[in-house]
């Protein structure tokens, strides 16, 4: 075949296969092509699996059949086993690859060993090292496929120059095609779905082409297992494929490193753990894959057998793929052939190189490249991992097409896979027992693993390096310096072959140092949780989850760090520290730029500063939560934060209970967040209701059906209240069933929720009760006393009215009596002076009557004083203040007492003073009387004066007498009750004593001062002072109250008589009366005096010209007022005339007129017809 | 000289009746004395003289007439007939009210014998008499005028509104139906131009002299 031909459709079937990873790719975003968790994800699981069989599988592994048998098996039996039998092994890588967030072998192994950078790029370094004669190895078998399609000249090789060399141009288009596909973008999680995609195309590729073409071999120019199997049989030169010694090293050995391999090949590793999503998509791995390796392993001893008859014993066995076909005159089959080995070395190649180019990228570039530019913030990120991912593609193909050149080209294919295979089983200890053995540690790790890899490349690659190298041939065979038992391939005089030699020696430094030196140093704490992580057996139940955004770099603490402790203060003190780590300060800084636990304590204590430790913790255990700092470390964190957030709640539970209140935490759901016993107390709750986020509601509730509540406190419960509107605090009074009172208070509390307070106040309720009953009691004592009281005084009352009724009514009684009996002693006299001739007789009937009559007065007066004194203790005199004319009453005292005085010989004057005063007329009239008398009685000779003078606003009355005084000793004893002065004489009306308490008693009712002033011997003065009227002058009263009535209005009379002497008569009295009067003698004249009309009319019955007097009368009436009063003044008695007069409303006097009957009549007609005076509104007041 | 004159006494205590007939007849020659009880014998005497009497002596308080009630009764019913107030009370506001409402004179009890003839004989003379001359100022409305306006029965009935009596009493001891008490009130309260029954009491105080009430509640003052 051409090689154009060859190489385009090999491109072809590469832009396929690009085709469909590009659209992998893109369907993954919205509806992936192979939806996680279904069947056919599983499928193609189980297909990228078998990324494991690359061209070796393909080409090498029948060259191996042919030379050893049955030998190239362990290859495929130790995945076979890992999966049939190590599924929990083949899970928990799974689940921690997702947990330890690793993207790489290099990754997992670091996380591992505590997230060392150390071991990551060791790994790294170690991984492309071990993995340049894997690639190298697919490079010669696609290399040598293409030579041999297109009967190119052997001019290749490694002396030819390398443009010439067709490994060359195939590495050269695998790293396009590398960085085409996996290097596109920097995938979220180092998924590259459509890559996985496409290699799962290509294993089927492989598979397919593989048995397609060996079934052709087998079947189409072999003529069928059966036959070659009996040709191997009988052939002596195929019989050895049919050996089988199980007890060659090779059978362990292989199968150790390659299930080691199977693990740790980083292409392998990133198919099987880093591309899993889902855990279930490897479950049927289990067995699909197995059973594609044992399809494949099935043709291989016939193809063997096929290749050695058919092609010989010459050609080069790892061609036979290619040549068999091309001897069966198939260039097709070739073509396929060889596409199926290019498939199957593409798959690899790519993402080996992917894998390899990311490892390189993470664990060795990047960590330089942060420590060199220091933190500032790098700008794009992004670009140049991809750029570095790219180079770092570039480079590694480029090294693996050098070692291909440098690689004896005698190798086959095998023997180069191998080669890797033992180098890759060199992190085998690490990465297994770093799952069950949690002492494994980094130091020994990495000392195990350099130890491995050291002898590995003495035993292995040195010796293959020796042509190139021009070592001294002795070398080899004698060993350095000819120590023989460090000949490079036969260490310690064991002979195997060179593989099992390698791998037993490297594997057994490998872990002897691993194991001795973790046991010999002390894993750090980062170690210590990441190793706890790994082989713990339960799997971390957050596995698949949330992977956090993480911390893992200084840079972010000091984020952090500025966040919370302040955009100066925080980053100075981080930046101070951290360049105190970098200058030696213990615990040595880690030159990865991720984030050490040491720097999380000293970031966590800064923040402390500014939101206090506790907070602080938490903050830090929550971003921490992470690969970086793993859950272990964190857990440990919080552990701290809960601890200190214990001891805040010991102290708010001890204040609580210190309290003498009940006291209810809910939080702002009304959900009770803390509460003390007294609370339990107060309201008798059983201990075991009550719970952190218990909902009020709840409690309300079991409150209910115990009957905590009466129906007036349901509105008072905080469920029941409007919170938005409530004014705060909410203070009410609970009456608990069991009789005590509580006092609920409620508050807000500043960050939220409520608080309530209970007090027993059933003592103050039952103090403030009994104040209140005995108000009440008292108020009903107050009202029962005073009901008595009035009663009481009611009675007093009525018994004093009754008195005082009985004394009006005495008194009535009692003093008819006696004014009867002094009218009839003075009939007596009277008739006695008539009758009596005798005058000696007569004057002695005198002295006894007048005797009589004096006792009588006596006694009448006693009595009246006695009456008096009564009326005025009793109470029962009310004052009838009135302004009166002081003058009036002297004056009639006066007359009164003047015959008295005179009798005595005794001259009584007046001071005429006219003034007004305001008093009772009555009682004073009463007390100036009771002086006048005392004064007359104890006054012998001389003069009694009575008189008033004004002293600022009161009338001073005065009464003076020249008697025999009162002495000094005595003035303030007479006014009492039956106080007589003895005046040593025998006075029979020397009185009762009593007038002076009269005086006393009506001065004290109207508050009037009373006083005396004596001389033994000269005489005394007794007065009292009353106040003046408001207009006591006289001259200055108001002129209507000088309206005086001395008589009733002046009437105006009209008088008709025909006789003009009784006319005369009449005119005289009326003048005499104050009233005017009009004559007539008959009705002509009478009618003449027409205005003013008159008042009154007398008239006579019988008039001149017989004219009749009632007659005149309805004249009269019908011109004058109708109702004018009439009078009919006749002689003649007639019962006609009578009867005719009362009908009209005409009184009749009959002649002789009697004066008072006139006088009378006149008067009343005078009062009816008075004019309604001015003050009449004041009438009915009064 | 005077003509033969016939006075009656009105006073309910029959000493003072007898006393007075003895003592006037003593010192009044040619006078003849008749005496009641009650007020409604003294009118009935009145009525029943042949000749119109010369004046009647009435004491202020006997059944029938309290204070003043009989004064104004008899002057309604006997236009022409005197009446003098005779009574022990000899205060001067009450002297000067009985004037003040018609009465023909004022003769205390405590005057004597000479004095009391002599003041009879002037009031049958056509004097009013009193005992203090008359200059003390009194209320100056037009009470009497009021007062004397009322009808006889009119005056029975405000003297038992006076006592408190109600409207059921007062028809009971008077022999008619309540409603015409209640008319009768009604005119009366007009009359003296009050509104209540209170308003009207209080005046009639005036007129009954109800000095002394029961409760110690003041009569009007100044």
């Amino acid at each position: 075949m051409s090689g154009l031909s060859v190489i385009g459709f090999a491109s072809l079937y590469l832009v396929l296969l690009f085709a469909i990873a590009w659209l992998g790719d893109r369907a993954s975003r919205n509806n992936p092509f192979l939806p996680y968790g279904t069947a056919r994800a599983a499928v193609a699981y189980a297909l990228t699996l078998a990324i494991y069989n690359t061209s070796w599988s393909f080409y090498g592994s029948v060259g191996r059949a042919s030379r050893t048998g049955i030998d190239f098996l362990p290859i495929y039996l130790a995945p076979t086993l890992l999966l049939i039998f190590g599924q929990p092994v083949i899970r928990r890588i799974v689940s921690l690859s997702q947990t330890q967030n690793v993207t790489s072998i290099a990754d997992f192994i670091a996380a591992r060993y505590g997230k060392s950078q150390a071991v990551a790029a060791f790994v790294t370094l170690a991984a492309l090292f071990v993995m340049l004669p894997y690639i190298a190895l697919q490079l010669k078998a696609v290399a040598a496929s293409f030579d041999v399609l297109t009967e190119a000249i052997a001019s290749t090789g490694i002396n030819a120059p390398f443009w010439r060399d067709t490994a060359f141009w195939v590495a050269a288009s695998m790293a396009i095609f590398s960085i085409v596909f996996g290097v596109r973008h920097i995938h979220a999680r180092e998924h590259h779905r459509g890559l996985m995609l496409a290699i799962a195309f290509e294993s089927l590729v492989k598979i397919a082409t593989f048995v397609i073409v060996a079934v052709f071999i087998v079947y189409g120019i072999a003529g069928g297992p059966g036959t070659l199997f009996s040709q191997a049989a009988t052939d002596a030169r195929l019989s050895h494929v049919m050996e089988v010694d199980f007890t060659h090293p090779t059978w362990i050995t292989n199968t150790v490193i390659s299930l080691f391999a199977f693990l740790c090949l980083p292409h392998t590793f990133h198919v099987a753990f880093v591309e899993i999503e889902n855990a279930r998509d490897a479950r049927p791995s289990a067995w699909m894959y197995p059973l594609y390796l044992l399809i494949l392993s099935i043709f291989m001893l016939p193809l063997a057998i096929a290749g050695l008859s058919v092609l010989g014993p010459d050609v080069n066995p790892d061609t036979y793929m290619i040549r068999l076909p091309l001897a069966a005159g198939s260039d097709i089959m070739a073509f396929v052939s060889f596409i199926g080995g290019v498939s199957a070395a593409t798959g690899m190649i790519i993402v080996a190189a992917v894998s390899l180019s990311t490892m390189l990228c993470n664990d060795v570039v990047m960590p330089v490249v942060l420590r060199n530019n220091g933190f500032n913030t790098l700008d794009n990120v992004g670009t140049l991992l991809l750029r570095t991912r790219r180079i770092a593609v570039v480079v590694i193909l480029l090294l693996a097409f050098l070692s291909h050149r440098l690689v004896d080209q005698r190798f086959p294919l095998t023997i180069m896979g191998l080669l890797s295979f033992v180098g890759v089983a060199q992190f085998g200890p690490a990465f297994l027992a770093g799952l069950f053995w949690p002492r494994a540690n980094k130091t020994g790790a990495l000392a195990g693993m350099a130890g491995g890899l050291a002898i590995w490349f003495y035993t292995l690659v040195l010796p293959s390096m020796a042509p190139i190298l021009r070592m001294p041939g002795h070398f080899l065979a004698e060993g350095p310096w000819t120590i023989g038992w460090l000949r490079p391939q036969a260490l310690f005089g064991l002979e195997w072959d060179p593989i099992s030699h390698a791998t037993l020696w490297s594997l057994l430094v490998n872990v002897t140092l691993f194991v001795s030196i973790s046991l010999l140093a002390r894993p750090t704490a980062a170690e210590q949780t990441q190793a706890r992580a790994f082989t713990d057996p339960v799997p971390d139940a957050h596995a698949s989850v949330v992977r956090r955004r993480t911390i893992t770099t200084l840079e972010d603490l000091r984020e952090l760090a500025i966040r919370f402790a302040g955009n100066i203060q925080g980053a100075e003190a981080f930046d101070t520290y951290v360049s105190a780590r970098r200058n030696g300060r213990p615990p040595i800084l880690d030159n990865s730029g991720l984030a050490d636990l040491d720097a999380v304590r000293f970031v966590e204590n800064l923040i402390a500063g500014a939101i206090g430790g506790a907070s602080a913790r938490v903050i830090m255990a929550a971003s921490l939560q992470s690969a970086s700092l793993s859950r272990g470390a964190a857990m440990a964190m919080l552990d701290e934060a809960s601890e200190a957030l214990q001891f805040n709640r010991k102290l708010l539970e001890a204040t609580l209970e210190s309290v003498r209140q009940g006291i209810c935490v809910m939080d702002e759901d009304l959900t009770i967040a803390a509460w003390n016993s007294r609370f339990v107390e107060l309201l008798a709750l059983p201990d075991h209701l009550m719970r952190i986020g218990l909902p009020l509601a709840d409690l309300i509730a079991f409150n209910v059906e115990r009957g905590e509540y009466r129906t007036e406190d349901f509105p008072a419960l905080l469920v029941n209240r409007d919170i938005a509107g409530q004014t705060w605090p909410y203070i009410y009074e609970r009456h608990r069933p069991d009789g005590t009172v509580l006092e609920i208070t409620f508050d807000r509390m500043p960050g939220g929720g409520f608080v309530a307070t209970f007090l027993d106040v059933t003592e103050r309720h039952r103090a403030a009760q009994a104040l209140r009953e005995a108000n009440e009691t008292l108020e009903l004592r107050v009202r029962e006393r005073t009901e008595a009281l009035e009663l009481a005084k009611a009675e007093a009352e009525q018994a004093n009215a009754s008195k005082t009724r009985f004394l009006a009514a005495a008194s009535h009684d009692l003093l008819q009596p006696l004014s009867a009996a002094r009218l009839f002693v003075s009939a007596l006299q009277e008739r006695l002076n008539r009758g009596i001739e005798d005058a000696a007789a007569r004057a002695d009937a005198d002295r006894y009557t007048a005797g009589a009559a004096g006792s009588l007065s006596s006694t009448e007066q006693l009595l009246d004083g006695l009456l008096d004194i009564s009326a005025l203790d009793s109470g029962a005199m009310m004052p009838d203040i009135g302004t009166f004319d002081m003058d009036d009453l002297l004056q009639q005292l006066a007359t009164e007492f003047m015959p008295v005085a005179q009798g005595k010989g005794l001259r009584l004057s007046v001071v005429k003073r006219r003034i007004f005063v305001r008093s009772d007329s009555r009682l004073v009239r009463r007390v100036l009387q009771n002086f006048l008398s005392n004064a007359i009685r104890y006054t012998r000779t001389g003069r009694i004066v009575i008189g008033g003078r004004t002293r600022g606003n009161v009338l001073r009355v005065e009464v003076w007498d020249t008697g025999i005084g009162v002495p000094l000793d005595k003035q303030k004893e007479i006014f009492g009750e039956f106080q007589r002065l003895d005046t040593g004489q025998d006075h029979s009306d020397r009185g009762l004593g009593l007038g002076l308490a009269i005086v006393e008693r009506v001065s004290y009712l109207l508050g009037l001062a009373t006083g005396l002033r004596s001389q033994p011997g000269k005489g005394s003065c007794f007065y009292i002072e009353i106040p003046l009227a408001p207009h006591a002058d006289p001259a200055v009263r108001p002129a209507q109250h000088r309206q005086e009535r001395k008589a009733n209005r002046s009437l105006r009379i009209l008088c008709v008589d025909n006789e003009a002497n009784v006319l005369d008569g009449l005119q005289a009295s009326f003048s005499e009366w104050g009233h005017a009067v009009f004559r007539a003698t008959g009705p002509r004249e009478a009618l003449a005096h027409a205005s003013p009309p008159p008042d009154l009319f007398i008239l006579d019955l019988h008039l001149d010209g017989g004219a009749n007097g009632l007659d005149l009368l309805e004249n009269l009436r019908r011109v004058f007022h109708p109702d004018t009063p009439a009078l009919l003044v006749t002689a003649a008695r007639d019962e006609a005339i009578a009867a005719r007069a009362k009908s009209m409303g005409c009184e009749i006097l009959y002649k002789p007129i009697k004066p008072a009957a006139l006088r009378r009549f006149v008067t009343s007609v005078a009062i009816k017809s008075t004019p309604p005076s001015d003050k009449q509104d004041r009438g009915p007041s009064r | 000289m005077t003509p033969v004159s016939t006075i009656l006494i009105g006073d309910d205590h029959p000493l003072v009746q007898a006393a007075l007939e003895g003592a006037l007849t003593q010192v009044i020659p040619g006078l003849k004395v008749l005496s009641a009880g009650t007020l409604d014998e003294v009118a009935d005497v009145i009525r029943a003289a042949e000749e119109p009497l010369d004046l009647v002596l009435l004491d202020l308080n006997m059944p029938g007439s309290i204070g003043f009630t009989g004064l104004f009764l008899l002057q309604a019913e006997f236009p022409t007939v005197p009446v003098a107030i005779l009574s022990a009370e000899q205060d001067p506001v009450t002297v000067h009210r009985a004037l003040a409402y018609g009465a023909s004179g004022y003769i205390p009890k405590s005057i004597d014998l000479r004095q009391m003839a002599k003041a009879i004989v002037l009031i049958l003379n056509g004097e009013i008499w009193s005992p203090y001359p008359l200059h003390l100022t009194v209320e100056d409305d037009d009470t009497p005028r009021r007062f004397a306006s009322l009808t006889p029965q009119q005056l029975r009935i405000l003297s038992r509104l006076v006592e408190g009596k109600l409207n059921k009493q007062i028809a009971a001891e008077l022999q008619v139906a309540e409603q015409t008490i209640k008319v009768h009130v009604s005119t009366i309260l007009r009359k003296l131009g009050v509104t209540t029954r209170t308003q009207a009491a209080i005046l009639a105080e005036r007129l009954t002299r109800r000095d002394y009430s029961q409760r110690g509640s003041p009569p009007g003052a100044d």
